[in-house]
């Protein structure tokens, strides 16, 4: 073989297995993205496998953390490969409609009344709520001695050992104005001096977490011994691994985790049927069996037990407790509050 | 073939110069036009030489860099040294050992840090037995440093057995036998010989810390914040791609210097081309 012929053959190899062969474009699919873990297995089992069965399009998973650079890399170079992705940040949601990197969803078939307040927007759908809330060893703290809020866990000496905050400053900078004294109904706009003073008290007691699964793991290895967590994640520690663990649902941070869709998904009616498909009341109580996470339909609330009243973060009783996150003000702050947050870090 | 015919040499550096092309060239020059929004605006750029946050997070990458490829170096060249003085049987033994790590991913490798530091770990545990107390390793500078280092140390010390088999021999002989003991022949005999190797390869580590993401990320505290953390925030969360590409040049700016200043500085000929 003459040698330019083998660089040939190269480069022909080279570009064929650049080409992607999945057929995602085929009819009959949908491709849905989500967070995997406890939490995609609970999908799987509420929404995807029955949905399969009664529609017979075949739903193809995939998982993110949500890196929303994968959707403005996929939009921007008119190859997306999910149809339908699980998005638990609403600052990324909104930023993401703003910069036209999201389709507007049709709700001509849903009745939107049948939804709780702020569960959906143009360019999302909330599929469940959780909460950022408070959790605490109870071999730690007994009986009534536990930490009942945020004020609580900032009280080193009552209650003491490291603490867990997540490292990021959505929820945290939320957090440390609740233990400075700030009512939750005028936490936002957030007060940013406040919040890295209230944080500078406990600076040198916490232990930072970044991925959902590290509170419980710092909490089982009694690194620390109370965190902010996602509480579906203690729920699923408790029941599977008998965990010493309780959350406090007094002034946890409500968000949503919600559906989009890529601008240009190439099984867009797949997707909206998927998504009107876990809208429903019955498939969103089916939900609650895998995980504890609350339905976004007030009609799932009709029959709940003394059980699931007390797991759920928007049962009447806990929703009343708690704040909403404001995705909003975050989208239009995040970039300036990230520097100071980074300068804080390193002092 | 007639091109084959004018020049053997750039025929054959070829399939080189053309993945250099498609895989550094172009999608440098496209980061380039993305730090400058697409739109020759250098705003991107002097928005971080506006910011203190920046300086900071910079000067403690470089920090943390120096300290890992010190420590690093400083634990190989016994290593290294102790591998020449054995036969070659038992280096290639001792070499494939050190190797093991490479089969595994990074990833793996930074979580058993936390496995091995982490509040009930093993590491704590020893601690204690011997009478000294710590709380906790997990999340400062000492365990990211051991992380890093771990990482590096096979690279480096495989570098460093390379050149130290070079020496030869017979210069130790000379040595003794113009009466110098073990200490002298290893300062003034030996260590002069490799003394641009060992820079070389401290220079290698410096410049893969300066990038290194993983293992600050997971073993590090709320202080060890490196650049490559910002340049994932703008990249992945904030979606200012701006941003993130010219943070990356400027990391680039910083190596190409230094990697000048290491080549200009210790013997061209010898390191850059063998003719």
């Amino acid at each position: 073989m003459k040698p330019y012929y083998y660089y040939l053959l190269l480069i022909v190899l080279f570009i064929g297995s650049c080409n992607n062969n999945e057929k995602t474009g085929q009819k009959g699919q949908v491709v849905v993205c989500s967070y995997g873990g406890s939490y995609q297995e609970a999908q799987r089992k509420a929404f995807f496998e029955p949905f399969e069965k009664e529609t017979g399009i075949k739903v193809i998973e995939a998982n993110w953390s949500g890196e929303y650079a994968k959707i403005k890399a996929m939009v921007s170079a008119k190859n997306v490969q999910w149809d339908l992705v699980t998005s638990a940040e609403a600052s990324d949601v909104i930023r993401g409609a703003n910069d036209g990197i999201l389709e507007k969803l049709d709700f001509s078939k849903m009745d939107k009344s049948t939804f709780l307040p702020g569960a959906l927007s143009d360019y999302s759908q909330g599929i469940d709520y959780f909460s950022t809330a408070l959790a605490y060893r109870t071999d730690v703290f007994k009986n009534d001695n536990y930490p009942k809020n945020w004020k609580d866990f900032w009280d080193l000496k009552k209650y003491p050992g490291k603490r867990s905050l997540r490292k990021d400053p959505r929820t945290t900078l939320e957090i440390a104005l609740l233990a400075d004294g700030v009512d939750m109904k005028s936490l936002y706009p957030l007060d940013l001096g406040r919040a890295f003073k209230s944080l500078d008290k406990i600076k040198n007691n916490i232990v930072w977490w970044t991925t959902g699964s590290q509170p419980v793991e710092f909490l089982s290895s009694k690194e620390v011994t109370m965190s902010s967590v996602f509480n579906g994640r203690v729920w699923a520690a408790v029941k599977k691994d008998h965990l010493p663990l309780q959350v406090e649902w007094n002034q946890g941070i409500l968000d949503l985790d919600r559906w989009i869709i890529p601008k240009g998904a190439k099984n867009l009616e797949n997707a909206m049927k998927l998504i009107e498909y876990s809208s429903r009341p019955e498939v969103q109580d089916r939900m609650l069996q895998y995980i504890n996470y609350g339905p976004t339909i007030k009609k799932a609330y009709d029959h709940l037990s003394q059980q699931e009243r007390v797991i759920l973060p928007t049962s009447p009783e806990n929703y009343s407790k708690q704040v909403l996150f404001d995705g909003g003000w975050w989208a239009k702050n995040e970039q300036k509050v990230l520097e100071q947050w980074n300068e804080w870090l390193l002092k | 073939m007639n091109l084959f015919k004018i020049s053997p040499r750039i025929f054959l550096t070829m399939p080189m110069i053309i993945l250099f092309v498609f895989l550094f060239v172009i999608p440098l020059s496209k980061l380039f036009w993305i730090s400058l929004n697409e739109n020759y605006s250098f705003s991107a750029y002097s928005y971080i030489f506006s910011q203190k946050v920046f300086g900071k997070v910079f000067l403690n990458t470089i920090i943390i860099s120096i300290e890992a490829s010190l420590i690093t170096v400083v634990v190989c060249i016994p290593v290294s040294y102790f591998l020449i003085q054995i036969s070659r049987k038992k280096a290639a033994l001792f070499i494939g050992f050190l190797t093991l790590p490479f089969w595994m991913s990074v990833l793996v490798r930074s979580f058993s840090w936390i496995v091995l530091l982490q509040h009930e770990g093993v590491v704590i545990k020893l601690l204690n037995l011997t009478g000294f107390s710590s709380a906790s390793l997990l999340y400062t500078r000492g365990s990211v440093l051991a992380g890093m280092v771990y990482i590096f140390v096979p690279y480096v010390i495989l570098i460093l057995y390379t050149s130290f088999n070079k020496v030869d021999k017979n210069l130790w002989f000379t040595g003794f036998s113009l009466g110098a003991n073990k200490t002298e022949v290893f300062l003034k005999v030996f260590l002069p010989q490799v003394v641009s190797s060992i820079f070389l390869s401290a220079i290698y580590v410096f410049i893969i810390s300066l990038g290194y993401f993983i293992t600050p990320a997971l073993l590090g505290g709320a202080k060890e914040t490196t650049i490559s953390m910002l340049i994932d925030i703008d990249m992945n969360q904030t979606l200012n791609w701006a941003q993130g590409a010219a943070i990356s040049f400027l990391i680039l700016g910083l190596i190409l210097p230094i990697v000048f200043i290491g080549a200009i500085l210790f013997n061209r000929k010898r390191f850059i081309s063998h003719d």
